[in-house]
């Protein structure tokens, strides 16, 4: 008779059934759906999805807004990073960026919508990328900071006393040396602003329609196949971003998972 | 050594059976009954009631589990998935018909024989609901649908307006309306559509039938003909509409509408009579108003009808009947119709004479000070009267009122929506000139916080 130890590999089990049952059922049944009409294996989802101009228009858009939110997050965060790495109570204050994630997002959105409204702005594109880069702006200063006050003092000091100007210091010693946050603050705001769709339909009253939105329709019409080649075309652009973010840092990725 | 592994490995093993059957088994005489509703369709208070006479009647307790969607396709999904228990449901005609199309439906002698209950109160309802499901869906390939559901509300499909804002020029436009076609300038970016493709579709299409917009092969449908097609021609004619209509719009809402309509954050929604009800009940300040466009003084828009219904996945039938039938009773009906504002399908001429919907109409007169405490009987008479005339709440028969019927194609409805609702919009400028402008802020910002003394000159 097998005896039954206690490895550590029975402590693994109810891990890899949680990721079979969450993690790969949820992709099979998306691959189900997407290629197989009338138990048929067939592609007729795909020429539909992609035969549609709509649907391109959708899918631009939403790139675009996803790299303006990126954009300016890491425009706005990598400046407040590097002041809060310099200051002694920083670690104190990114808790005040941080604080607004603790609230539920959809009030948090719920309110800025609110706000707008109060202040007369009208509601479109313009509150939805507001609105997406107050939300997401706390995962990319966490990181940034991370990185930026773990970078060691000597290297600029020494920078400077070898004659680098401030902005050569900059250039070729800060960013270089946080370029493993910058890349993580990326991944973290631009794959989520691609697919949400709570944020645009509040802060635009519904008219500002994004990749997100477009899903949710179809799965609510209970078009699954077209719904689910989406989320493939989603996948995919998940995939292929990470690909090319893990491309352009090279080698300094290998701290990547360390930070989170 | 081993041996105590083996034992403590079991032991946790039989803990964690033991655990996951007392979480999975709930006590057998515990009965429950799943109600589906859409949102803010019920009172919520007869709920508990219907607990109550449940346990009166039947001498057993029951648990009324009670969810809701916002829209009759997110149920259709949920019903056609048909994994999840759903005892009784709410849905508007055209949902009934696809799903009696589809054989997801227990009919209403089925269930009655099955729960030796009978739905007598299905008796009450409005002959001109069941005269006019009879006309349209008296034959769903074989089938008489009214044999399938029991009417529970109905009401049209119109504007909701602010009568400060809006002119008499502006009402003169119909459906126009929904365009701003009378040109005021208060009313540009303060107009909410539907986000829903049927009710905008309709919304479009009505507007089209009275600007004589209609391709001429479609000669001699009636309006109710026109919003259940789903043809290319008449697609391209909605979607154009819906096009021109997008520039004046605030936005599209489905739930949020009847608070800006009152927070006068709207002026113009395009609304169902029921929330338009609730909506000018609410207002304090009596500015807002309901309207069905008119075409040579004949209403002009969608009369729709909702019923409860008995999907196969039930598994309480006779809960599911008794709470039908409980539904449909003069007291219930007309506190579900206070509360939400829709009309019911219910006869209001039973209801008229009913002693308790009478009292409860009393209630509703001082709840919200339409008449003084001391009001004689005969004002009291007046208003039920006014009540039950209200041509909002009873709409009068119009042969232009169009009832929705199952789409054909509900793939390119829902293409020509999507076309509509993504907009184009060109962000490649503002990506260049954010991405400068604010690079230059960065890096200054940066390089101001550098300390002093490495700023060497070369």
């Amino acid at each position: 008779m097998k005896k039954l130890t206690l490895s550590r590999k029975v402590f693994s089990y109810p891990y890899i059934l949680f990721m079979l049952l969450f993690v790969v059922t949820p992709l099979v049944l998306i691959l189900v759906n997407a290629f197989i009409v009338d138990g048929k294996i067939d592609f007729s989802n795909f020429v539909d999805y992609f035969g549609n101009p709509a649907n391109m228009n959708v899918l631009t858009l939403s790139i675009e807004v996803g790299v303006i939110t990126t954009l300016l997050c890491l425009l706005i965060g990598y400046p407040t990073a590097y002041l809060l790495s310099k200051m002694n109570a920083g670690k104190l204050l990114v808790l005040i960026f941080i604080m607004p994630m603790w609230v539920n997002f959809l009030l948090r959105t719920l309110a800025t919508k609110t706000i707008f409204e109060a202040l007369g702005v009208q509601l479109g594109i313009g509150t939805v990328i507001a609105g997406m880069v107050y939300n997401y702006l706390p995962m990319m200063i966490l990181p940034l900071h991370t990185t930026i006050s773990g970078i060691d003092k000597s290297y600029i000091e020494a920078a400077g006393d070898l004659g680098a100007s401030p902005l050569r210091v900059f250039t070729r010693v800060v960013v270089p040396m946080s370029m493993t946050g910058i890349i993580s603050g990326i991944t973290m705001v631009f794959i989520p602003t691609i697919s949400t769709f709570a944020i645009s339909q509040l802060l635009s009253n519904s008219s500002i329609y994004l990749f997100g939105d477009s899903i949710q329709l179809k799965f609510d019409q209970g078009m699954y196949g077209v719904g689910s080649v989406m989320s493939i075309v989603m996948l995919v652009l998940v995939l292929l971003s990470n690909f090319i973010i893990n491309k352009v840092s090279g080698r300094d990725n290998q701290n990547r998972s360390t930070l989170l | 050594m081993s041996k105590l592994k083996v034992i403590l490995a079991s032991v946790l093993i039989l803990a964690f059976i033991a655990g996951m059957i007392v979480l999975g088994i709930k006590d057998p005489t515990d009965e429950y009954l799943v109600v589906y509703n859409c949102e803010e369709y019920i009172e919520p208070s007869t709920i508990d009631a219907f607990e109550e006479y449940y346990e009166e009647v039947t001498g057993s307790s029951i648990t009324v589990r009670y969810s809701t969607y916002d829209t009759n396709e997110t149920m259709l999904t949920k019903v056609r998935n048909g994994d999840a228990r759903i005892d009784v449901c709410v849905g508007s005609e055209y949902a009934i018909e696809r799903m009696l199309k589809l054989d997801l439906l227990y009919s209403i002698a089925e269930v009655e024989t099955l729960s030796s209950h009978a739905i007598s109160n299905s008796a009450l309802v409005n002959p001109y609901v069941d005269g006019k499901i009879a006309e349209l869906f008296g034959d769903v390939e074989g089938e008489n649908m009214r044999d399938y559901f029991v009417p529970y509300m109905y009401g049209t499909l119109g504007i909701l307006y602010n009568n400060e804002v809006v002119t008499e020029e502006d009402l003169q436009t119909g459906w126009g309306l929904m365009l701003n076609e009378g040109g005021n300038p208060l009313l540009e970016g303060m107009i909410l559509m539907k986000d829903s493709v049927r009710d905008s579709y309709a919304a479009a299409i009505c507007y089209a039938y009275q600007n004589d917009m209609i391709p001429g092969e479609y000669d001699g449908y009636s309006v109710g003909q026109l919003i259940s097609c789903s043809d290319d021609a008449l697609l391209a004619v909605a979607e154009s509409v819906l096009n021109s209509q997008r520039p004046h719009l605030k936005g599209y809402e489905v739930d949020f509408g009847k608070d800006d309509m009152i927070a006068s954050r709207a002026y113009v929604c395009l609304a169902w009579s029921g929330d338009a009800m609730y909506a000018i009940d609410e207002d304090p300040d009596g500015k807002l108003s309901y309207f069905v466009p008119e075409l040579d003084g004949e209403a002009l828009g969608n009369v729709w009808f909702d019923g409860w219904v008995i999907p196969k996945t039930a598994d309480n039938l006779r809960g599911a009947s008794m709470w039908v039938d409980f539904m449909c009773r003069e007291d219930i009906t007309m506190a579900n119709m206070l509360s939400v504002g829709y009309t019911s399908a219910i006869d209001p001429d039973i209801l008229r004479l009913d002693e308790d919907c009478r009292q409860m109409l009393v209630d509703y007169i001082y709840e919200y000070e339409i008449l003084d405490e001391d009001a004689s009987d005969e004002e009291i008479d007046e208003f039920i009267e006014l009540f039950f005339d209200d041509t909002v709440r009873y709409p009068e028969t119009s042969a232009l009122l169009g009832v929705m019927q199952d789409y054909k194609n509900v793939d390119s409805a829902v293409s020509m929506w999507e076309r509509v609702k993504a907009e184009t919009i060109d962000l490649i400028p503002a990506i260049l000139i954010g991405l400068g402008a604010l690079g230059v802020v960065a890096l200054i910002v940066c390089l101001a916080t550098l300390p002093k003394r490495y700023r060497l000159k070369k």
